[in-house]
């Protein structure tokens, strides 16, 4: 991605907090960037390699804890916390890559379900570490040296920057070497290796580097909100991200950034549904899915691509006249 | 000349099966060498022995002089052995250009790190493969942008594309395995000259094909397997004339001709 196909959503992230007024929205809106991180996470592994993890809310947990304690037992510098969450969610990414080399498709995404369960367990009973099932408060806003932002709108300004960065980051990182290396794994395993890529190695590293971005989210969430419990990373949080991801278009750049935000916005605009609530939004997540396999980035690039080729066309049309 | 390839006793059971029983098979460098045999003689079985997508041999597999029984498939093709498949397996998702960039990605260098960040040489680099990618399409007579996706490729470029992609890696030894199947008959002649051309290259080229005229004409020695074992070894008329082959495969197509 070349920088200037970032302007215009850099244009909208600083339009935003002109035009919205409501504390509520933007705290939505920043929920959503926080997610669109994690969902950006999960599309390293699934949307690029191929390989299904439902147990991604472990390593948004592992961040999140990893840079809360750090910046409340220790009080390191929240970018240090920040870094570091990012590296544990990493190690644990390290580990859990190992088991997909040995299962696949359905037995792979039971494995990843184990995973978030015991991560979830240890948050919930290792009492001295975590605070519980009470959770950890006060964990300080995200500060860089002197500066800290603690209102809604600086907290806005830190996370929509990591996650500009990140979704830059993924595109140049998608039409790469080693990206080329992932999808051609997720397209056909066998012709890739045989075609000398070493796919044990490329899948290890596909969840590493998923669970570091996964985990950087979690890690500025818990400044977001300044406060984590386990029950938000409990196993219910993991097809969350997968929806987001597939709403909005696995696999593509701005994809997990587009679902993350319409499914916030959803499931805070449908609200007054109450107890049909989640019948409703399950059932679009369900439409999305069988109608729309590539999700809204999908149907957004056909459309460019539409209207592209029709003013081709159009352009076209009074030189043919002249022949 | 020296020897590219030599398997010896090269074995593969699938449970009760032996799809290769004992082959002994030796292909001098620059040569272009047929692999015939009826269906399920064990042609693909033995391509898929070589390449390292079966590792429960036995027997020995000799590449460029280094034994190369326990190597895993990746690393055989970073030892220059390429492959086609007798299923066309591109990355569906993937432009064409993109996947005979792919065949490059051994001897290319960028990681993570440089893939993100870039760099003068992440840039050079990306230049070069494309670059590269590009020839190679030209060299197997590809027509179209390259841009284009894979998956909507029709049978005939697909085999092109595929064996662009296996060339991309620069190999001494290209295996292709029935690369002439859904390609119509001008295709069939293009492909000739694709496969003279490689050789031309200095790649040893092993061929498994069913057109028997593609293979008599193009091949400079062939092998003949059936139930697994190896049954004869020669010349094209060689071949043709062994009584032992002709009983087994070649019978039917010798009187149609």
């Amino acid at each position: 991605m070349k920088f200037k196909n970032l302007l215009i959503p850099i244009a909208i992230s600083v339009v935003l907090p002109l035009v919205i007024r409501s504390e509520y929205w933007f705290y939505i809106l920043t929920l959503a960037s926080v997610f669109s991180i994690l969902a950006l996470g999960l599309n390293i592994v699934m949307g690029l390699c191929g390989q299904i993890s439902l147990g991604h809310a472990a390593f948004w947990g592992i961040g999140a804890y990893t840079s809360g304690i750090l910046l409340v037992k220790l009080q390191v510098p929240f970018i240090v916390a920040l870094v570091a969450g990012g590296i544990m969610s990493a190690v644990f990414g390290v580990l859990l890559g190992i088991p997909s080399l040995k299962v696949r498709n359905v037995y792979l995404a039971i494995t990843t379900i184990g995973f978030n369960f015991i991560v979830n367990a240890v948050m919930n009973n290792w009492i001295t570490l975590t605070g519980g099932p009470d959770g950890l408060p006060n964990i300080p806003p995200p500060s860089f040296g002197p500066l800290t932002f603690r209102t809604m709108v600086g907290k806005y300004a830190v996370i929509v920057t990591i996650l500009l960065l990140f979704v830059w980051g993924f595109s140049r990182f998608k039409d790469s070497r080693v990206g080329r290396a992932l999808q051609a794994i997720k397209d056909d395993e066998l012709a890739a290796s045989h075609s000398g890529i070493n796919v044990h190695y490329y899948k290890v590293l596909a969840f590493t580097m998923s669970a570091f971005v996964t985990g950087v989210g979690g890690a500025l969430y818990a400044s977001f909100i300044e406060y984590i419990s386990p029950d938000t990373f409990a196993f219910a949080s993991s097809p969350v991200l997968l929806s987001m991801l597939l709403v909005g278009g696995i696999g593509s750049t701005w994809g997990p950034v587009i679902g993350a935000f319409l499914l916030e916005i959803l499931s805070e605009g449908l609200r007054f549904l109450r107890d049909y609530y989640m019948a409703i939004y399950g059932l679009l997540v369900v439409i999305m899915a069988l109608r729309m396999p590539q999700g809204l980035a999908g149907l957004f690039s056909m459309l460019g691509e539409k209207i592209r080729a029709s003013m081709r066309q159009h352009r076209k049309a009074p030189a043919g006249k002249e022949v | 000349m020296a020897t590219i390839l030599e398997t010896k006793d090269l074995t593969k059971r699938f449970g009760g099966l032996t799809a290769l029983d004992h082959v002994t098979i030796k292909i001098e460098e620059g040569e272009i060498r047929g692999l015939i045999g009826p269906n399920g003689s064990g042609k693909s079985t033995f391509i898929n022995c070589v390449t390292g997508h079966y590792l429960d041999t036995t027997g020995d597999i000799i590449f460029r002089g280094e034994q190369i029984n326990r190597c895993k498939a990746h690393v055989r093709t970073s030892l220059g052995m390429a492959r086609t498949f007798q299923a066309s397996r591109l990355f569906e998702e993937m432009t064409v250009k993109q996947n005979v960039v792919v065949g490059t990605h051994y001897r290319t260098k960028t990681g993570v790190f440089g893939g993100i960040f870039g760099g003068k040489a992440v840039q050079n680099e990306e230049r070069t493969v494309f670059a590269e990618a590009e020839k190679w399409l030209d060299f197997v007579g590809y027509e179209g942008t390259g841009d284009e996706l894979a998956g909507s490729l029709a049978h005939g470029p697909r085999r092109l594309v595929e064996i662009a992609r296996a060339l991309a890696s620069q190999p001494q030894f290209i295996m292709l395995d029935e690369p002439a199947a859904g390609m119509n008959p001008s295709e069939k002649v293009a492909l000739m000259d694709i496969i003279r051309r490689i050789r031309d290259l200095g790649i040893t080229v092993l061929l498994i094909e069913h057109d028997m005229k593609l293979v008599m004409n193009v091949c400079d020695k062939i092998s003949v397997l059936n139930f697994g074992a190896k049954i004869a070894e020669g010349t094209p008329e060689q071949v043709q004339n062994d009584p032992q082959v002709i009983e087994a495969y070649l019978g039917e197509v010798t009187t149609n001709a």
